[in-house]
């Protein structure tokens, strides 16, 4: 009886023992969880430090399901002092995407690649119907209105951003055309 | 080369003289309707390949007043803003609408395709058509109209592009040209002048 006693004691004390011990790993795995959001709230200190461009109104236009082209757009806003440059874009929603603007020239409307988008200090450079564009070639799904495509912007300084650009029927010109005269 | 040079030439001369009737035209935007000019030397009856590969005629559509914008689908901006504006257009008119057909004309034959300008052009509006043509009858209506494309090589995945004018021409119930619009800025005189030809009758 003295024995099983002894044991039910022995017992009891490992047990409590080995709860404390789960609790305490518990407690860790806790401290695991925060320090990891404090790494992110940290990263994303650090990309407002670093990363001066600021990213606005993005959309990607909707197209015909048999389209092989679309294009994105948005407003690059940098508030840094030192000027910067849009230099490449990546997404899942096209095989290749490139940089192009319009101009006209003999007449017609021409659309051509460019190296980059410059976006002075200070400045806000905006990818616009009729101008600078991201041309999204080799589409891998239809776009519909309302889904949201990330996109991955490589800057000269600011590195990369990503963006979330909705999928939108084109805005009707006469508001871009007041939007060019003000 | 020459031919070239020579194309850029009188296409630069005429876009200029058109440019001016442009700007002398989009001056008129009250609201008071006016009789949109005649321009003899421009346009004309036209046949192309349409949806299903059948011939296709402007002569097809007497009786409503036309739309005809030269473009193609492997442009992603210029083109779709224009058929965009075109839908919203065709909105605004309401019931009128149905007296009035717009016409894609590629100008792109290596891409596209009868069958995909099936597909690609009634998005924007059920009614909207698409032609297309062989290299040849595609720059001869393009001529006709007054309409200029090149196409051009680019350091880009693309491997080509086309430059091309981007004006909505008008042509009225007679078949006849009545006048070129900036796809951009001239959407108002355009509805304009559509409505004149729609309550005139031509």
């Amino acid at each position: 009886m003295k024995s099983k006693t002894t044991i039910l004691i022995i017992t009891s004390c490992v047990m409590t023992f080995f709860l404390a011990g789960c609790q305490k790993n518990m407690h860790h795995m806790h401290e695991a969880h925060a320090p990891a959001a404090e790494v992110v709230t940290e990263h994303s200190e650090h990309k407002h430090n670093e990363k001066k461009i600021m990213i606005h109104n993005p959309w990607v236009r909707a197209v015909p399901p048999v389209s092989e082209t679309s294009a994105a757009y948005m407003m690059l806003m940098n508030h840094g002092d030192k000027d910067d440059q849009l230099l490449s874009v990546k997404s899942s929603i096209a095989k290749v995407v490139e940089i192009h603007n319009v101009k006209k020239e003999n007449g017609m409307m021409k659309m051509y690649p460019v190296k980059f988008v410059g976006i002075p200090a200070g400045k806000t450079q905006e990818l616009k119907p009729g101008g600078y564009h991201l041309m999204l070639m080799n589409l891998s799904k239809t776009l519909k209105v309302g889904e949201e495509i990330e996109f991955m912007l490589h800057f000269k300084h600011s590195g990369m951003v990503k963006v979330i650009a909705p999928v939108k029927e084109g805005k009707p010109m006469k508001h871009d055309m007041k939007h060019d005269h003000d | 080369m020459i031919h070239k040079v020579l194309f850029l030439l009188v296409s630069l001369a005429v876009t200029s003289i058109i440019s001016a009737q442009e700007i002398e035209g989009s001056e008129d935007t009250g609201t008071n309707l006016k009789k949109p000019e005649f321009y003899e030397n421009f346009g004309g009856d036209f046949s192309l390949t349409g949806p299903e590969g059948k011939t296709v005629s402007l002569e097809d559509f007497r009786n409503k007043v036309v739309l005809i914008y030269f473009g193609y689908t492997f442009c992603p901006d210029v083109c779709p803003i224009t058929l965009s504006n075109l839908k919203l257009l065709m909105l605004d008119l309401g019931e009128k609408a149905e007296d009035v057909q717009v016409i894609f004309i590629s100008i792109d034959p290596e891409r596209d395709t009868y069958e995909k300008l099936k597909d690609y052009v009634p998005y924007f509006h059920p009614t909207f058509i698409g032609l297309t043509g062989s290299e040849a009858d595609l720059a001869a209506v393009a001529k006709k109209y007054q309409t200029f494309y090149l196409k051009q090589k680019v350091e880009s995945e693309a491997g080509y592009l086309m430059a091309h004018t981007d004006v909505v021409i008008l042509v009225d119930q007679n078949g006849r040209y009545r006048g070129r619009y900036k796809s951009k800025y001239d959407l108002d005189k355009l509805t304009t002048d559509i409505r004149w030809l729609l309550e005139s009758g031509s």
